[in-house]
């Protein structure tokens, strides 16, 4: 008995240890009055702005007293220097970026810092960072499919250009999903641009649908005009890559609810503010969808979509 | 290349930022495109681009596309129709056939054996004359052409003969274009009767078809009146009867994956008022048939490795029939000589194409022409004046090497060999350089030979040997030819382009006399200069508004005697006008076509001439119809073209002032 004080006080000491050492193991922000958050943005377009006001509010909900300092990168590489130096300056808690290029940035800058990032095709930039996490912009092959069934519930053969270096894991992926699907799915290796002729004409013969995925060799600037007019003239449906594609002549494309992407970061933002590791939060993809589509186009290759899905697309061209 | 870029764009920088101030500076990251924009660039539409300008800009020649759309709102009634739309393109006509005439250089009486036709890739060419047609023999009817694509210039590095001075490569529709049933009724004028039934469909296992059947039946003019002809005994130069036109088509095309198995039939029965060689004037049996029809199973393929292969297998019959009627007395006694000509032939090609070393793609091919059949016959009640059964099979190889020497810098060399059993080998080149030196601007240097084999009715023609001769020992006759294109898109609606060339020609095959036993035979004659301008200029607009203005300046002379060749107008402008009138209701097409004279075989020159088309075309009255009204000559100008030494008139008058009807109903 004459032991149990000492017992008594070295498990209260080993109590207070343990408190003491979790509180000081407690993250910043519980400490602090004002967490500073700071947003760079490769770009100043609509959708951009639209993620950041979707980002900003949902943080704002919980996080009322945060601070958050919105950048832009532009095209002048001096004005970029003098937004580096300031985003350098500062420690802030998380850095929410938007785009390839700003979250490249960031990334140089403030490589151990927490990043949510958006606005970006791949999750090959969060891979590169165990500190970075965030919403790309693909959308699940399931998705893709789902979509094209019930907008062309007749389509069957569904071919894909794609960079076999670049993307055969996602065309194995999207083939594996298509089984669900009932589709047949044609991958036609486009590894240089010279090869796009051939692969459009193989197109043109045989596909009941040339589903878009974003790839750097088949889809850019260069080469929108030969594939969107290359599936007109053979009257191919185009499943376009976005809202651009399709206002330029593809059927249809999934698009993207860009306050809501905002807003989705912001929860992760909320979550690491909160405590959370920032590899406990997987990246993810957009929770919600949208659909674009060009009527116009839909007249001249004779189809018929139902009438609600017209109704319910987020935007028409007609 | 995108390395090298930013390597010169960060020395720019630094040497930039050293030497001024305050000087807004490009970050070199923004100009390397993120991936993410691909998806938020503004990309120019496909309703107001020109649907082929890639396949323009890109072809080692200056290409001419003639669309659909086209065909049907400039009322286009025969496929002469729509080569006279095209710069350095004319027509002449003889009330039988139609001629092509092309970049100064057209033989009148020559049945186009110098320009090669393809429908859907498919040699058209017959193996008696090498002859193609332009007019209401054509083989297809025009509804059912998808876009005609024109290759000016030598092409038998690819194609082999006949491709001397062009290619022309017709594309049919396919059955996803009609998807459903559509047919077509037209009435015009001399009595002009047409209607076409078509099924096209996609089915959803992946099978296309499309399947059409046209026929048409013209009484003809009734009024012609020949000068040379103006004498009592003769109708006092008028033909009365004998311009009637009728013809069948038939098309048929089925589509599985790679596969297509494709059929055409096109047969027509002329009625020749002119009265060529000597026959009785006025006299309505004299007449030609014509007929061709052709199966062709045709594969494609892309194989993984990215190397194509293309495929095709394909038998061909064609026929001619000719009756002619004489006078063999006195006393008077008119006696048919008719003219018998199968042509049958199959044949088989296979083309392989791939890149290698990513700046190199080549296409290597090989060609088969086996001939079943080239007969010519012509008898009459008294004998059998002509029969001749040669069998003339030929083979090719060819190579072409697209090589891209830098990014706007194309290299396109072809070289193709064709063995003949008549008269041995030939080998013929093509190079050209494709320079892009802005992204609106490219500039095209051009060099190549063709040739064209000498026909079996050239090689083999005679009349029991009263008038003519044969002659076996005809070689090939060969053109060389060099040409500059600068083609230039002026800003987003307007596309401008210029081409100079020169053709020189080797052994043109005429028909001409042999002064030792008095008869006619086909020779290697005369050497051919032939040199020009054309430019032109495309403009597309947006609620579907499109120009075309050209102008050719076109110089032909024989090498040898200088003199200016027959039938070779020397300036042509031509100006059409496609745009919505009347609150997009109605749709109207302008053609105006300019000429200057053309001389004739008697060495006198036709008149200048300015003639004007207008189309009216609606398709919102009802759905699914289509109703165009055309009035051609719209002025009713006189004018006329040269005859040919068959005839005995120097100039045949064309027709006035012409209308047409034409219904379209898609159910």
């Amino acid at each position: 008995m004459k032991r149990l004080p000492h017992i008594v006080t070295a498990v209260l000491g080993l109590l207070l240890l343990i408190l003491i050492m979790s509180l000081a193991n407690e993250p910043e922000v519980s400490a602090m009055n004002q967490p500073l958050i700071i947003v760079l943005s490769s770009s100043q377009l609509e959708p951009y702005l639209q993620a950041v006001k979707g980002f900003k509010k949902r943080v704002k909900d919980q996080f009322p007293e945060a601070r958050i300092d919105t950048f832009f990168l532009g095209q002048d590489s001096t004005k970029n220097l003098v937004t580096m130096q300031k985003i350098d300056n500062n420690q802030p808690d998380v850095l929410f970026t938007l785009g390839s290029k700003a979250t490249r940035k960031v990334q140089t800058v403030h490589p151990d810092r927490p990043q949510v990032v958006t606005m970006i095709l791949d999750g090959l930039i969060l891979e590169q960072s165990k500190q970075a996490t965030g919403v790309f912009l693909n959308f699940p092959p399931a998705v893709h499919l789902n979509w094209l069934r019930r907008l062309l519930p007749n389509a069957k053969r569904v071919y894909l250009l794609y960079n076999s270096q670049e993307n055969s894991t996602l065309y194995t992926e999207i083939k594996k999903a298509a089984t669900v699907h009932q589709l047949e799915i044609y991958g036609v290796p486009v590894d240089t641009i010279s090869q796009l002729p051939a692969a459009l004409n193989s197109v043109g013969r045989q596909a009941d649908i040339l589903l878009g995925l974003p790839d750097q060799t088949v889809y850019s600037g260069k080469t929108a005009k030969v594939i969107l007019l290359s599936t007109f003239r053979n009257r191919i449906p185009f499943a376009g890559l976005s809202r651009y594609w399709v206002k330029a002549g593809a059927l249809y494309a999934l698009d993207w609810d860009y306050h809501d992407l905002g807003r989705q970061c912001g929860e992760m933002t909320c979550r690491i503010l909160m405590g959370d590791a920032v590899s406990d939060i997987a990246p993810a993809p957009p929770d919600k969808v949208r659909y674009i589509i060009n009527m116009k186009t839909a007249d001249y290759l004779k189809l018929t979509i139902d009438p609600t899905l017209v109704q319910e697309a987020a935007e028409v061209f007609q | 290349m995108k390395k090298l870029i930013l390597s010169f764009l960060s020395l720019a920088t630094v040497i930039c930022s050293q030497s001024g101030p305050a000087q807004a500076v490009p970050d070199p990251q923004f100009l390397v495109s993120a991936e993410e924009e691909l998806l938020f660039q503004d990309i120019s539409s496909v309703y107001t681009a020109s649907k082929y300008e890639q396949k323009i800009s890109d072809a080692p020649a200056r290409i001419s596309i003639v669309t659909q759309e086209e065909i049907q709102r400039y009322g286009y009634r025969t496929f002469a129709d729509i080569l006279r739309s095209l710069p350095g393109f004319y027509i002449s006509y003889d009330n039988n056939y139609s001629y092509v005439g092309v970049r100064g250089f057209g033989i009148p009486g020559d049945y186009n054996t110098r320009i090669l036709m393809l429908v859907n890739g498919h040699r058209i060419n017959d193996n008696i004359f090498d002859s193609v047609y332009a007019d209401t023999a054509f083989i297809l009817d025009l509804d059912l052409i998808d876009r005609v694509e024109v290759v000016r210039g030598p092409s038998s590095s690819l194609y082999g003969s006949n491709a001397f001075f062009g290619v022309v490569n017709v594309i049919t529709k396919k059955g996803r274009d009609l998807d459903g049933l559509e047919t077509s009724v037209a009435v015009g004028s001399h009595r002009s009767y047409q209607g076409r039934l078509s099924y096209g469909k996609r089915y959803q296992n992946g099978l296309e078809l499309l399947l059409s059947g046209s026929y048409y039946d013209s009484q003809g003019r009734t009024d012609l009146y020949y000068k040379e002809f103006d004498d009592p005994t003769t109708n006092n130069g008028v033909a009365e009867e004998g311009d009637d036109d009728q013809f069948n088509n038939l098309f048929f095309r089925l589509s599985s994956g790679d596969f297509t198995l494709e059929s055409l039939y096109a047969d027509r029965e002329k009625g020749i008022p002119t009265a060529p060689w000597d026959v009785e004037f006025n006299n309505s049996e004299t007449r030609t048939w014509d007929g061709h029809w052709f199966v062709d199973l045709n594969y494609q393929h892309l194989h993984e490795s990215g190397m194509e292969i293309a495929a095709r297998l394909f038998y061909d019959n064609y026929w001619y029939d000719g009756d002619y009627l004489y006078d063999y007395g006195p006393p008077s006694e008119i006696v048919t000589l008719k003219d018998r000509d199968i042509g049958e032939w199959w044949g088989t090609e296979l083309h392989v194409s791939r890149h290698f070393f990513e700046s190199h793609r080549l296409t290597l091919g090989g060609e088969y022409r086996g001939s079943l059949k080239q007969e010519q016959k012509t008898y009459d009640r008294y004998d059998l004046w002509l029969d001749s059964q040669p069998d003339i099979d030929t083979w090719a190889l060819f190579f072409q090497d697209e090589w891209t020497l830098l990014d706007n810098l194309l290299f396109n060399i072809g070289l193709r060999h064709d063995n003949y059993d008549s008269f041995g080998g030939t080998t013929n080149p093509r190079v050209a350089l494709i320079y892009s030196l802005f992204p609106e601007t490219s500039l095209k240097f051009l060099y190549g030979k063709a040739f064209r084999a000498p026909s079996t009715y050239e090689l083999y023609y005679h009349d029991g040997y009263n008038t003519a001769k044969p002659n076996t020992n005809i070689d090939p006759e060969t053109i060389e030819s060099i040409e500059f294109i600068w083609e230039q898109q002026l800003n987003r609606n307007l596309r401008s382009a210029v081409s100079l060339y020169k053709n020189e020609i080797e052994g043109l095959i005429a028909y001409t006399l042999d002064p030792d036993d008095g008869l006619f035979y086909f020779d290697n004659q005369d050497d051919v200069e032939a040199y020009g301008a054309e430019l032109s200029i495309e403009g597309k607009w947006n609620r579907g508004c499109l120009t075309n203005l050209s102008y050719t300046y076109q110089h032909a002379e024989s090498k040898d005697t200088g003199e200016r060749l027959v039938n070779s107008p020397r300036h042509m402008v031509k100006v059409n006008v496609m745009a919505p009138v009347v609150n997009n209701i109605l749709n109207g097409g302008l053609e105006l076509q300019y000429e200057s004279g053309r001389k004739t075989v008697a060495g006198n020159e036709t008149d200048n001439s300015l003639l004007t088309n207008l189309i009216l075309v609606s398709n919102s009255w009802l759905e699914g119809v289509t109703v165009s009204a055309g009035v051609y000559n719209l002025f009713d100008v006189a004018y006329d073209f040269p005859g040919s030494a068959e005839h005995r008139q120097d100039m045949l008058l064309q027709d006035g002032r012409t209308f047409k009807l034409k219904i379209d109903y898609l159910f």
